[in-house]
C-alpha cells in the first residue's frame, strides 16, 4: 500500500466528510427554519423530513441513491452519490442540532425582542443566535465526527476511501488484524482535532457571548 | 407490493435477532464499564476509558471488519452471526458505558449518604438504591441508542449476512429492479425506528417527574412542582 494510495484515499474521506457537512449545515438551517415556521404544513414537512431521513439506515440510503440514480438519466459517481446522501441526511441531524440550540434559549429572550420592538433580524442575530450557538456547535461537532466515521460506509459502494483500500489490501493478503486496527485508529486520530475544535469553539463562544441568566 | 414486504421479513428477523444479541452482550458490559468509570479504582478506569474510546472512535463497519476478517489472523475464528454479535456488542458497550456513567453520576449525593447512614453494605446499597435510580435516568437514552443499533444491523450486509438490505439487493438483481425492494427495506427500518423512538419519548415523559429531583440540581431556578418523598428529602 503506497503512501500515494493512502493519501488519495484520505482525500476521498476528507472530501466526502467536509463537503457533505457544509451542504448539510446549509440545508439544515433551512429545515430548522421550516420547523419553527408558523405555517403548519411547512412545519409538518420539516418534521417528516427529519424523522424519515434519520430513520433509515445509512447503508440503505446510499444504496438507494446509487441504484436510484443509475436508473435515471443522470449517472452519478459513487462519491457524488455519497455526498448527496450524506448532505440530505446530515441536514436532518443538523436541523435537530440547530433546534436544540434554539430551544435552549429561554422563551423570555424572544419575548424581550418583541417587547422592545426590535426588528426581527438584528433581534435574532444579536440576541438569540449568540445564546443558541454554543449548544448547536457541540451537537454539530458530534455529528461531524459521526459523519467522518460514516464515510467508511462509502467503501461499500465503491468510493476509494480509507476503508475501501484497507479492505482491498486485506483481500490481497495483508494481515487483517493489524490493518483494520490501524484503520480504526486512523479514524480515531482524525476525529481528535474535530472534537478539540468543537469544544474549543464552544468554550470561546461561551466566554465571548456570556449571558448572565 | 405485499410480496415485497413478505420477502423481506426473514431479513427483519435477522436484524431483530442481531439487535437482541448486541444488547444482550453490550448492555451488561456497558453497565460494568460505566460503574468502573464512575466508581472504579484508577488502574481500572484508564484501560476501560481507553477501550470505550476505541469502541466509540472506530466506525462500526471497521469494528465488524476487524472482528470478522482480523480476529482469524490471531486465532479467533467466528462465524458471521458470532462476529457481528461481538462487534456490535463491543460498540454498544462502549457507547452505553458513558451513558451509564453519567446516569450514575446524576443520582443525588443524598442517596449515597443515606446508604452510609443506614450502614448498608456497599454492594447492596448499590444494587437496591443507586442502580434502580440510575437505570430510570438512563432508560430513554438507552432506547434511543437501541434504535441506532437496529439501523447499524444493516452492516451485516457487508459481510454477507442477509438482512433486509441484503435480501433486497439479491432479489433486486435477479429482477433487474433493485430500487423498489430497497425502498421497501428502508421503509421497514423506518417503521421500526419510529416505533422505538416513540417508545423512547413516551418513556421519557413518563419517567421525567420521577427523575425530577436529580435534574433539579441543574435548574435551581425552577422548583419542582411535584412533592415526592425524594424532593422532601432533598429540601430537608
Amino acid at each position: 500500500m503506497s503512501a500515494e494510495l493512502i493519501l488519495r484515499a484520505l482525500g476521498f474521506t476528507l472530501t466526502a466528510t467536509s463537503v457533505s457537512f457544509v451542504l448539510a449545515a446549509l440545508l439544515g438551517a433551512l429545515v430548522a427554519a421550516a420547523r419553527r415556521s408558523p405555517w403548519a404544513p411547512l412545519r409538518w414537512l420539516a418534521i417528516a423530513w427529519v424523522s424519515v431521513l434519520r430513520g433509515v439506515p445509512p447503508l440503505g440510503r446510499r444504496s438507494a441513491a446509487r441504484s436510484g440514480t443509475s436508473r435515471g438519466q443522470a449517472k452519478l459517481t459513487a462519491l457524488t452519490a455519497t455526498i448527496l446522501t450524506f448532505s440530505l441526511v446530515g441536514s436532518a441531524f443538523l436541523a435537530e442540532a440547530y433546534r436544540s440550540g434554539l430551544d435552549s434559549v429561554p422563551r423570555s429572550q424572544f419575548e424581550a425582542i418583541a417587547a422592545t420592538s426590535m426588528p426581527a433580524w438584528p433581534g435574532f442575530s444579536r440576541v438569540i443566535l449568540p445564546q443558541a450557538l454554543p449548544v448547536s456547535i457541540s451537537a454539530a461537532g458530534a455529528y461531524l465526527i459521526h459523519l467522518l466515521k460514516d464515510t467508511a460506509l462509502a467503501s461499500l459502494i465503491g468510493v476509494q476511501e480509507l476503508t475501501f483500500i484497507t479492505n482491498d489490501a486485506v483481500q490481497r493478503g495483508s494481515n487483517g488484524f493489524t490493518a483494520f486496527l490501524l484503520l480504526g485508529l486512523a479514524y480515531l486520530a482524525l476525529s481528535i482535532p474535530v472534537a478539540l475544535a468543537a469544544r474549543g469553539t464552544e468554550a470561546r463562544l461561551r466566554r465571548r457571548w456570556a449571558v448572565s441568566a | 407490493m405485499m410480496e415485497n414486504l413478505t420477502l423481506l421479513l426473514p431479513g427483519l428477523a435477522v436484524s431483530l435477532r442481531l439487535l437482541g444479541l448486541a444488547l444482550l452482550v453490550g448492555l451488561p458490559l456497558g453497565l460494568l464499564a460505566g460503574v468502573a468509570l464512575f466508581n472504579g479504582p484508577r488502574w481500572l478506569r484508564w484501560p476501560v476509558a481507553a477501550l470505550t474510546e476505541i469502541g466509540r472512535g472506530f466506525p462500526a463497519l471497521v469494528t465488524v471488519y476487524l472482528v470478522y476478517f482480523g480476529f482469524p489472523q490471531v486465532g479467533v475464528v467466528l462465524n458471521d452471526m458470532a462476529a457481528l454479535t461481538v462487534a456490535f456488542g463491543f460498540t454498544t458497550a462502549s457507547y452505553t458505558a458513558d451513558l451509564f456513567r453519567s446516569a450514575l453520576a446524576s443520582v443525588p449525593k443524598a442517596q449515597h449518604e443515606a446508604i452510609a447512614a443506614l450502614a448498608l453494605p456497599p454492594l447492596r446499597g448499590f444494587a437496591l438504591i443507586l442502580l434502580p435510580q440510575a437505570l430510570r435516568h438512563a432508560l430513554p437514552a438507552l432506547v434511543g441508542f437501541a434504535v441506532i443499533v437496529f439501523q447499524a444491523t444493516a452492516l451485516a450486509f457487508s459481510i454477507g449476512l442477509k438482512e433486509m438490505i441484503g435480501i433486497a439487493y439479491d432479489e433486486g438483481t435477479l429482477r433487474f429492479d433493485v430500487l423498489p425492494l430497497l425502498i421497501a427495506a428502508a421503509a421497514f427500518y423506518l417503521a421500526v425506528s419510529l416505533l422505538l423512538t416513540a417508545l423512547a419519548s413516551s418513556l421519557q415523559r413518563r419517567l421525567d417527574p420521577a427523575a425530577r429531583p436529580a435534574t433539579r440540581r441543574r435548574a435551581p431556578s425552577c422548583p419542582s412542582r411535584h412533592l415526592t418523598p425524594t424532593t422532601l428529602k432533598e429540601s430537608a
